[in-house]
């Protein structure tokens, strides 16, 4: 009796392995999405006032410490820059290498980031590793991007909205194929709320639209039948962390990428080489001179306006220079131009060696050029200054919580 | 009102009792807030059991370990502890003892805890404060699986929600983002322990009230409840369509029903917000917020906060989400798109820009200059269609100014930035500005080919070298560098792919060289292209 139990034991082991299993629905995995970019060029907040929000060296710190492991998806909004000129393409190739660097698994361009031009785009992509990606056709002379990006269920489309028929017939193909594979659909776009609510209702597939806004990323996101609308804001100041449960997001969350948040040494690493580069290729001398005002130096301030003069010493904008050295960000001429007198001016800041009087911000940083005041005071009287002066520099990027009744008492003359 | 009025009766005689901070939970301003009344109605013996569950230096506590499995509790018990010897090293003379029974703080843990009704996963963590001596002051239970999917957590995670429990025992307010003891998470999220500055001020605070009271309640000193109650008329500000360089104004109004004055402090995210605002409100008083807003340093769709901190027990903070779209004042518009780079030949070179002014501002351009590189720029009326690439715009009518820029010849070849300056009759935008590139002979695009980091390996790059609408060849390339080898492509008559290959044998570090590049080009016979990079 033994071996034919043993038998009928081995063919049911058999069948068992050779059979095909009858198909288990596996609990789906969760995942979490974490969007960060629209730099745009701020690749770091200026560091002159606290507090200020966002740069890149926060957002990885972030970033790794949200990781849920594989199955997180990193993406960046379209916006790498906001100009041109070679400081926007040493900052375009830093944020791709940081790309690479942090895991970042997919990224997009905006139209205006096409001002870089065909072979910039493609320095970005090979130094990302080939994060880049673009379903509207893009001229990346003979070098397409992909269309789209792929990781665990998702499928990343990105849009920068040139032509409207054209992106919705590239997205359109995108889609079909998610829905062959039965992944889930993400698309980074470069536009407005408005056109992403337009996208969601033509294209109800998509599950998730990366849209663009000036300012913060709305508290709460919206919703368009099974497609979450969401924006992480301008200039890479927050990143949004969405949980995927397998069937739909949850879990949102936006990070506001504050002072509490500490320098990722990668990231921090990489921004080194920028500022060495910058440096390198001597960019604050080749700063367009607009103006031919000329200056006479705080020094020469002193002699009639010696109390003011002692006001200005003892005050943070008489060593503004300072504070860019001890940071190495004194070769970067858009740090440069608001600690130093005249960088706009044919007569004006060169260097501390060159124009030692003209380092720092100085008394004519916010009262003109006095040169000709100096040499005839009584003729050439210099007008009143107020607010408005300061607002040259303190601005809503560099200075968030500037305000001029707390700030003037400081240096009040 | 009526309780109010009816607790100054009771106390006619009764000095105030302390006001919460700022800061500070619901909890502790309602513990304080029930103390008074106590001791207002001179009920100590009561007063003195509940001044027992406010905050104090010296904290007992107690873990149920019950329902966590074997395997994770040696990891999360160091977790706890590691976290109440975090909190004592950083905040001078607390203590925090284990205790069997009767303990301040009481930690729990349960499988899963039911779905947060706002996010719809489970909730990470349910506090249940009480002023019940029978009760431990908090007893915070903590989910161990989390997310839809029933992930588990970590000790790094337990960590994270016995800090904010220790916060929410002495009184913190939760806030979101990061602020230590203050902030914490459903999810999985993990950030390294901290004591924020101003957790630390609002802790010293709420521990000096609670010893204030018992004293008073040991002293059978009557005290007046004094708390606030604040209504908000709004609690969002959908401001709509603006041009720029409006100053949108608007009120917000907030009445006190409490007994005390409400402190009031408002936090702007953004320095374009001026808020007039009174510090206190009366109690049974209205005090008017206004919030001005000003447009003139951005564009398009805005999204802005404002916080309101109060003294009222029940919304210590109350977020006003600010909504507004900004019409741009102007916009600098060409009519190829986005290509700046003009190209100067031996006659110099022409460049046409459209300014483009919003129908509400009353911008008028006076002159126009060039800088940079020496030209000359004129202005004129003009309408017509063009596209706004930047701003997401398709063809549309527009109106403004045609400024026709004519730059001088130039003999230095590569990419030179050149500035037009438009004047205008406005105050708020007086001078315009528009950056062009300029470009003379051949240039590279980049200008520096650079590798980032790379391996020891073979490693590929290009430029593209061109000399737009004049032709040229390439009769040489040269490297100075062994390791490094320029191959060119013809991609148009008037462009080139330059393709430098990294033979992956250099040393480990800073990679460089040129690349030379021998043309035919009258005006760039050698065009020297650097390489960069870093060899790991």
């Amino acid at each position: 009796m033994k071996t034919p139990l043993l038998g009928l034991a081995a063919i049911t082991l058999l069948g068992a392995i050779v059979a095909p299993r009858p198909q288990e629905k596996s609990k789906p995995e969760a995942w979490t999405v974490l969007i960060g970019g629209d730099t745009a060029g701020y690749l770091t907040p200026c560091g002159c006032v606290t507090p200020m929000s966002g740069g890149i060296k926060r957002r990885f710190t972030l970033t790794r410490s949200l990781t849920n492991g594989d199955h997180t998806l990193v993406l960046e909004a379209p916006g790498i820059t906001s100009s041109t000129g070679r400081q926007a393409e040493l900052k375009s190739e830093t944020l791709a290498e940081t790309w690479n660097a942090g895991h970042v698994d997919a990224a997009s361009l905006s139209a205006q980031d096409l001002i870089l031009g065909p072979a910039m785009i493609a320095s970005v992509q090979r130094l990302s590793g080939g994060k880049l990606v673009s379903t509207s056709s893009v001229d990346t002379d003979g070098t397409p991007l992909p269309t789209s990006a792929e990781k665990g269920p998702f499928v990343v489309a990105a849009l920068n909205n040139q032509n409207k028929a054209d992106d919705e017939f590239s997205l359109a193909t995108v889609l079909d194929k998610a829905a062959r594979l039965d992944q889930t659909p993400v698309l980074l776009l470069d536009a407005p709320l408005e056109r992403a609510e337009d996208l969601a209702k033509k294209f109800p597939a998509l599950r998730l639209i990366v849209y663009r806004v000036s300012g913060n990323p709305p508290v709460k996101p919206q919703t368009v039948g099974k497609t979450l609308l969401v924006s992480p804001g301008e200039k890479g100041k927050h990143v949004l962390r969405i949980l995927w449960n397998g069937e739909s997001f949850e879990a949102y969350q936006a990070f506001d990428l504050g002072p509490d948040i500490k320098d990722d040494p990668e990231t921090q690493r990489l921004f080194n080489r920028y500022l060495d580069r910058v440096r390198a290729e001597k960019l604050l001398e080749q700063v367009p001179r607009t103006s031919d005002t000329e200056y006479a130096g705080s020094k020469a301030c002193q002699t009639c306006h010696a109390e003011a003069y002692n006001i200005w010493l003892k005050s943070e904008h008489s060593h503004a220079l300072t504070t860019l050295e001890d940071q190495n960000e004194d070769a970067d001429p858009e740090c440069v131009s608001c600690h130093v007198v005249g960088l706009d001016s044919i007569h004006g800041f060169r260097s501390r060696k060159e124009t030692p009087s003209l380092a720092d911000v100085g008394c004519e940083s916010c009262h003109g050029g006095a040169k000709l005041h100096a040499m005839k005071p009584k003729e050439f009287k210099l007008p009143k200054v107020g607010e408005a002066s300061c607002a040259k520099c303190h601005t809503l990027d560099h200075s968030p919580n500037f305000d001029f009744l707390t700030y003037w008492p400081k240096v009040k003359h | 009102m009526i309780p109010s009025l009816f607790l100054l009766v009771l106390a006619q005689n009764a000095e105030l009792g302390p006001a919460s901070p700022t800061g500070t939970n619901a909890h502790f301003q309602l513990g304080v807030k029930t103390v008074c009344e106590l001791l207002s109605s001179k009920d100590f013996t009561r007063a003195a059991k509940v001044c027992d569950r406010l905050p104090r230096k010296s904290v007992t506590y107690r873990v149920d370990w019950a329902n966590v499995p074997a395997s994770l509790k040696p990891g999360f018990e160091r977790a706890v502890k590691n976290t109440f010897t975090f909190v004592q090293d950083g905040f001078k003379g607390t203590s925090f003892t284990p205790v069997e029974k009767g303990e301040d703080i009481l930690i729990e843990f349960a499988e899963k805890l039911p779905e947060n009704p706002d996010t719809k996963i489970p909730k990470g963590l349910v506090v249940f404060p009480s002023l019940s001596v029978q009760d431990p002051a908090i007893e915070g239970v903590i989910g161990i699986k989390r997310l839809s999917t029933g992930v588990s957590i970590e000790a790094t995670h337990v960590a994270q929600e016995t800090l904010f429990l220790i916060g929410q025992y002495f009184g913190l307010a939760e806030v979101p983002g990061f602020e230590g003891m203050s902030s914490r998470s459903d999810g999985l999220l993990t950030m390294p322990p901290a004591i924020g500055r101003f957790e630390k001020v609002v802790i010293q605070k709420t521990l000096e009230i609670s010893d204030q009271l018992r004293e008073a309640a040991k002293d059978k000193k009557p005290l007046m409840p004094a708390y606030a109650e604040a209504h908000f008329d709004t609690k969002e500000l959908a401001i709509g369509e603006l041009a720029q360089g409006d100053i949108p104004d608007k009120i917000i109004g907030i009445h006190n029903s409490g007994t005390i004055p409400m402190t009031l402090s408002i936090m702007p995210d953004c320095s374009c917000f001026r808020i007039l605002a009174p510090t206190t409100i009366e109690p049974g008083e209205t005090g008017n917020v206004r919030i001005l807003m000003n447009t003139s340093a951005f564009i398009g769709e805005q999204h802005k906060r404002l916080y309101f901190y109060t003294n009222d027990p029940a919304q210590p903070v109350t977020v006003v989400p600010v909504t507004a779209f900004v019409r741009p004042a102007y916009r600098f518009l060409l009519d190829n798109g986005l290509n700046r780079t003009i190209y100067i030949d031996e006659n110099g070179a022409k460049a046409e820009v459209y300014l483009t002014v919003d129908d509400a501002q009353d911008i008028k351009a006076h002159s126009a200059s060039v800088s940079g590189v020496p030209g000359t720029a004129t202005i004129e009326p003009w309408e017509g269609e063009l596209p706004d690439l930047a701003m997401n715009e398709g063809p549309k009518k527009r109106k403004g100014y045609k400024i026709t820029v004519l730059f001088a010849p130039t003999q230095a070849t590569g990419v030179v930035n050149a500035t037009l300056t438009v004047t205008t009759n406005s105050e708020a935008f007086k001078y315009l500005t528009f950056n062009f590139l300029l470009q003379h002979g051949i240039a590279a695009n980049p200008k520096i080919l650079y590798f980032g980091d790379i391996q020891q390996a073979e490693n590929r790059a290009y430029v593209l070298l061109d000399q737009p609408g004049r032709p040229f060849k390439v009769l040489k390339i040269e490297s100075t560098n062994p390791h490094l080898k320029g191959e060119v492509e013809k991609i148009a008559e008037d462009q080139y792919k330059l393709t430098v290959t990294y033979d992956g044998k250099g040393l480990i570090g800073a990679l460089t060289g040129d690349i030379k590049v021998t043309t035919d080009s009258k005006e760039s016979p050698v065009v020297e292209v650097p390489v960069q990079g870093n060899v790991k």
